[in-house]
Order: C-alpha cells, then structure tokens, then sequence
C-alpha cells in the first residue's frame, strides 16, 4: 500500500534576492512498513525532501498526500491534527529542557488532549521501549545524547504514527550509540511495523536499516531502488561517491603487498546465507587454488548479510577461472579486476 | 539631622515604594509579557512572521521606550485621572509606571523567547502544536529563567523611576530623598533613603537570581 506520495514537488527559496532550488521537481512514493533511506551529500536537498512530507516546508509546487490525505490541501487546523500521526526526529533531538523524560514524551500526547491516565501509561509503555526506565525524572541536561534520542524517539512514536521521519538522527552521536540507536529503530520497526524515513549522509546507516533508499543531488532524486541494488551496484556517480567508489575502479590499498602485474584478482560479493558459508574455502579447495584476501568487508546490507572482499588467487589460469564460475554458479556475484595504476593500487572493474 | 522627617514618615515612605514597585511590575509583566510573545511570533524568523505588523509594534514599544519618564508622568495624567480617578497619589503614579516599565519588559520577553531553541518549536509544530499549545508550552515553561530575570530587572529599574513619582505626590523613598535630602540639603535623610533604597535592589536581586536559579539549574 502507498503511504507517502511526493507528486512533483518543487521547492524554491530566496537567498540574498537570488532564487534557490532545493527541490526540482520531485516525485517519490513510499509504501507502507518500508524504511526509506534518502541519501546525498549536504544540500543535495534530502532534509528539504523529508521535511516536506510533514509540510514543516512548504513547496513552492507539487502535492505530499501521506496515508491518503493530501496534506497541501488541508487548511490549518486539519493539517496539524494530520502532523500528530507524523513522528520527526532531529540530529539534534529538539527536547523541552524545562520538562522532564517523563513530561517530554507526554507532550505530543497532551497535545492530542490524551487524558492523563492513559497518557501516563502510554509514556510508561514507550519509555519501556526505548530503554529508558528509571530516567523518568531525569531532565534532558543530564542524559548522553544516545539516552536524549532514545527519549526523542519515544516522543515520536506517542501519538501511534504511521511514519516516523528521521533527520540525520545519528549524525550527531558517535558510532558506538548510532548502531545503538539503528539497533532500537530496526526492533521498533519489528514490532510496531511503523514506516521509517531515513535522511542521512551516511552510506552505513542506509545499509544497515534501509530496504530501499533514493539518492539526491543538486535538489533531484538521481537513483533509487533497493539497498542491495543501490549498494551493490551503483549507477549513478553521486552513489559510487557516496560509497567511496569511482567511475569503473575500486579504490584499495594494500600496504606492503605486492599485485603482480599479471595477477588474477577479483572483486566477490557474497549475499545472504552465502556470506556465513565456507563457500570460498570449498570451491578453491575442490579446483586446487587458493587465494589472498586483501580487503573485504562483512556486514548487513537491507536486512541480509553480506560480504564484500576483493581477492588475489594464486594457481592456473583455467582453474582459477572454473573457480569463479563455479562460484557465480551458486549465487556468487564475482568482477575480475586488473591493476589500475601500480602505485597507486587502484583496480578497474574488468568484466 | 532629620529635622523635619520621622521615622514613621521613612517607614511609611519605604511602604508605598514597596507598594508601587510590586503593583507596576506586575502590571508591566502582564502588559508586556503578551506584547513580547506578539513581538517574537510575528517578528524576524518568527512562527507567524509579519514583518509591517512587527515594526508598527516595534516602533511604538520604542517610542515609549525613548520619552523620559518625567515627561511619560506628565503626559499620562489624562489617562491616569480616568482609570483611577485622580492623577495624584500612589495609586496615581501606579499608572505611568506600568506605561513606561510594559515595553521595557516587552523587549527582555522578546529577547528570551529568541534565545528559546528554534528547533524544540519546530519539533513541537512537526507534532501538530497550535499557536496557543505553543506559547504556553514551549515557549513561556522554556523562556522561564529568563523571563524571570528579566522581571527583577524590571522592578530594579522601576525603583529608580518611582522616585521621579514624587512630582505628582507618589510619595516613596526616592520622594524622600529628592524632596528633604536634596531640596532641602539634609544629607542624613538624603543618605539614610538611599541607603534603604539600596538594600531593597540587593534583596530584590537575591530573590529574583534565587528564582531564576532555582528553574535554570536542572536545565544546564
């Protein structure tokens, strides 16, 4: 089901008396239960883009229809009872500092008129969520900024939002507490089932969470599709930048290893339950070869793992290419690479 | 030395600027604190910015600001004979003080409500906060320190501006001390008010930092 529909918004703001697009006519649909990243570099416009779903900016053109309303057509009042069931989180979490935990993630509900029993449970249930029992009295000066998001999110999530927007809501914490936090909004996502809107710059937050994710640059959604596509296989040169890759060529440094000109290297993607299977060890063994891992990376990539390693296998030619045939034959993605620029160790994606 | 001045006539005179000071600031408090919060909604980056409201009101509140207030005393009697029914007397000089005190007080309010975080009002309007949802919980429990700073600063001032009251018969310390100790040359009585106006700043400052510490601290 469509839950959010951005019909070509466009987004114009004077600086200085000179007109500013931050939004060129953008047209974007989210489902329901999705987590959707927005990812780009800063003023690609990806913030402008999320907060234009709540209408907290207004577009200059275009209609935000979000769970079957249109919101640019609501007057005043009706659009902020419709922002009750939006939850927003900031990097900056944006907490009363004058109010406690407790009165902090009552607040959305004392603006619903909640009475206050059921408000007082509700906040109880939330703050059980987020881990946060026993601050309830604590003011927000004396949480970290993992325990003042946590406190931030549960405030969002008070009045049952069909979506919760998220503004770089990692940006400012440091990595330990932002896969904390990525940890929380993925279990909240299990349990709830709420749509998430993930703005973020960075490529690890898109996938570790996103399953699906749009890449903007210069106010234009340039790329989108699912994480693993995106990621996996990026079209566009803002995401082969955003994930440190350039045009055709891998960047990878290998301090004191020697690349041989004539070296039979590779680039293998392993996806799924193929990233936790010995499946590398046994193809080698069975076509005599072996191999050298000069980098690799292993982590979750739109809810699967995945692994991610660029490898120097040494033996015949033709075995080393049944190997890698074999390879593709069960599921593997495997690109050979040739040496770039010796000293500079750059490989180039050759097939 | 105090010739012609008692002590109940220093009493008495400590009394009505008491009286006076406490009546004015809260008159010029709920006066100005709604002119403040008008100033900060529809002034510069403001929730419901409007730029030729905001300097219409700006430009009166200044206005008012810059007229000495021995001629605002002057010039209000008119009014002051209609709302109290006489233009002499403490309750009478009640009145210019709070007309000359409101936009002062309007101004700090304006200032406290800017130092207010923009992102905690916008993260309220994000929750679907009304206008009133908002001033009443955001921005006046968020500005509170300083809003209750800005109150002691008020009523400091308007101790200093209550001894200008003695030229319609508003009586108080200052009075006193312009009337016996400077008109006359008594320097006792010149130097036992000012000293008694002096300790009443100091305690009024005690109180009002206590006030706003007492909200600021859990807040840092």
């Amino acid at each position: 089901m469509l839950l959010i529909w951005l019909d070509g918004i466009t987004h114009v703001y004077e600086s200085g008396n000179r007109p500013v697009v931050a939004l060129d006519d953008v047209t974007l649909h989210i489902e329901a239960g999705d987590i959707f990243g927005v990812i780009g570099f800063s003023g690609a416009g990806k913030s402008t883009l999320l907060r234009t779903i709540n209408l907290l900016e207004k577009p200059s053109r275009g209609r935000v229809v979000v769970d079957g309303r249109e919101l640019t057509a609501l007057p005043k009042r009706e659009l902020q009872e419709a922002r009750k069931r939006i939850g927003m989180i900031f990097q900056h979490f944006h907490l009363l500092k004058s109010a406690t935990v407790e009165e902090n993630v009552q607040f959305p509900l004392a603006l619903a008129k909640v009475p206050s029993q059921k408000a007082k449970r509700r906040v109880e249930d939330l703050l059980a969520l987020v881990g946060l029992e026993g601050y309830e009295k604590h003011y927000p000066a004396q949480l970290s900024g993992g325990q003042k998001q946590r406190v931030a999110i549960a405030r969002a999530l008070a009045n049952d939002p069909v979506v919760l927007l998220c503004d770089e809501a990692t940006s400012a914490l440091d990595p330990e507490t932002t896969q904390s936090i990525l940890d929380l909004l993925v279990d909240i996502h299990q349990k709830l089932g709420v749509t998430m809107v993930v703005v973020t710059h960075e490529m690890s937050v898109v996938s570790r969470i996103c399953r699906h994710v749009a890449v903007m640059e210069q106010g234009k959604i340039v790329e989108q599709g699912g994480v693993i596509d995106v990621l996996l296989e990026p079209k566009s040169a803002v995401a082969k930048r955003l994930l440190g890759k350039r045009d055709g060529q891998l960047a990878g440094r290998f301090p004191g290893y020697e690349v041989k000109p004539d070296a039979l290297l590779c680039e293998a993607i392993l996806l799924g339950d193929l990233a936790y299977s010995p499946v590398l060890a046994q193809v080698a063994a069975t076509h005599g070869v072996t191999f050298t891992i000069l980098s690799g990376t292993v982590d979750v990539l739109g809810g699967k793992p995945y692994s991610h390693m660029v490898l120097d296998w040494h033996g015949d030619l033709d075995s080393v290419q049944a190997a890698w045939r074999r390879l593709r034959d069960v599921g593997a993605k495997v690109r050979p690479l040739r040496l770039a620029a010796a000293g500079e160790f750059e490989l180039e994606v050759t097939g | 030395m105090f010739s012609d001045i008692t002590w109940g006539q220093i009493g008495q005179a400590s009394l009505e600027t008491l009286y006076m000071v406490a009546l004015s600031t809260i008159g010029a408090v709920v006066l100005g604190l709604p002119l403040g919060i008008w100033l900060y909604l529809c002034g510069p980056g403001g929730v419901a910015a409007n730029r030729p409201l905001y300097q219409v009101l700006s430009v009166v509140v200044n206005i008012v600001r810059s007229v000495p207030f021995i001629i605002l005393l002057i010039a209000l009697i008119p009014i002051t004979e209609w709302i109290v029914g006489t233009s002499i007397g403490v309750n009478a000089a009640i009145v210019p003080l709070v007309v000359g005190a409101a936009p002062f007080y309007a101004r700090i309010a304006e200032t406290s409500f800017r130092e207010v975080d923009p992102g905690v009002v916008e993260a309220a309007q994000s929750m679907g906060a009304s206008i009133w949802q908002l001033i009443f919980r955001v921005l006046l429990p968020e500005a509170r320190p300083g809003l209750i700073s800005g109150a002691t600063i008020t009523a400091v001032t308007l101790i200093s501006y209550s001894a200008m009251s003695g030229v319609i018969g508003g009586g108080g310390l200052g009075d006193l001390a312009v009337r016996y100790g400077y008109e006359r040359f008594e320097t006792g009585v010149m130097l036992l008010t000012t000293a008694l106006m002096i300790v009443l700043v100091e305690i009024m400052q005690w109180v009002g930092d206590r006030a706003a510490y007492h909200f600021a601290r859990r807040e840092r």
